[in-house]
């Protein structure tokens, strides 16, 4: 995220709606795809942003918290109907990982996507660490 | 050519497993709660008597809405959407190739369901 980008309010929610959020992001969504053993299941596509970009609106007591391994990454879904819509990465514990397949689509101009090698995590980690920075 | 596939859940409390088609390309929907998953497909709906399940006591969840006519299950503990009972073909099941032992879904073509208008 660098200091001239112009952001805008996506709106997201899970399916059932229990959860909802606002992000303010880029009206072009750089957005991640990774590999690793849960993304592969969970079909996530990240949006990471610094904490102070992401406004939790409803839904925080739905939420159930599913942790592994290093048990860093705080996996957080929706109790009623399981849907993964933001989260706390491993990656960047100061920020959220917005899923922008939970967002609203009338904001978004365009995604990008870039892929991450989640697999070999350990070595790629630190090229992640700066989207969660208020400002590069 | 049919083959035997098993799959689990992130966390492995719910297990599936079931003897079909050799998957060879993906199903992906852009329907409401599809779109949501990102999940690719089983593109084969496998009848019920060839899909088995096990899950850890209180560990499968489930969801409907709209007609409620689809059960989408959920691992309850991992939040992983392992498979489902499909709309369109009552007592069939489509899982979830994320979840599925020996399949890469990175490198898969996936066939799309314009569920978005057709359901």
């Amino acid at each position: 995220m660098k200091k001239m980008d112009n952001l805008i309010r996506h709106k997201g929610s899970c399916h059932c709606g229990a959860v909802k959020y606002e992000v303010e992001a880029t009206e072009i969504i750089q957005a991640t795809l990774c590999n690793c053993s849960i993304c592969s299941k969970s079909g996530y596509l990240h949006l990471i942003v610094p904490a102070s970009r992401f406004h939790l609106l409803q839904g925080a007591d739905n939420l159930a918290t599913y942790t592994f391994d290093t048990h860093e990454a705080k996996h957080l879904f929706c109790k009623t109907c399981g849907i993964k819509s933001y989260y706390v990465p491993r990656s960047n514990p100061d920020g959220f990982s917005i899923n922008v397949r939970c967002l609203e689509p009338n904001t978004i101009k365009g995604i990008n996507i870039s892929n991450f090698d989640g697999r070999n995590w350990k070595v790629n980690a630190h090229t992640l660490a700066h989207l969660s920075k208020e400002f590069e | 050519m049919t083959e035997h596939y098993r799959g689990s859940c992130h966390c492995g409390a719910v297990r599936f497993s079931y003897e079909g088609e050799v998957i060879t390309k993906g199903l992906r929907c852009n329907c409401s709660i599809c779109s949501r998953k990102g999940a690719m497909m089983t593109p084969e709906a496998i009848p019920q008597e060839n899909f088995s399940i096990e899950a850890e006591e209180g560990a499968l969840g489930l969801y409907q809405f709209g007609l409620k006519t689809a059960k989408h299950y959920f691992c309850k503990r991992c939040g992983i959407y392992t498979f489902h009972e499909t709309s369109r073909k009552k007592d069939h099941y489509r899982a979830n190739l994320g979840c599925i032992e020996g399949i890469d879904t990175f490198s898969l073509d996936a066939d799309v369901f314009d569920g978005k208008n057709l359901l």
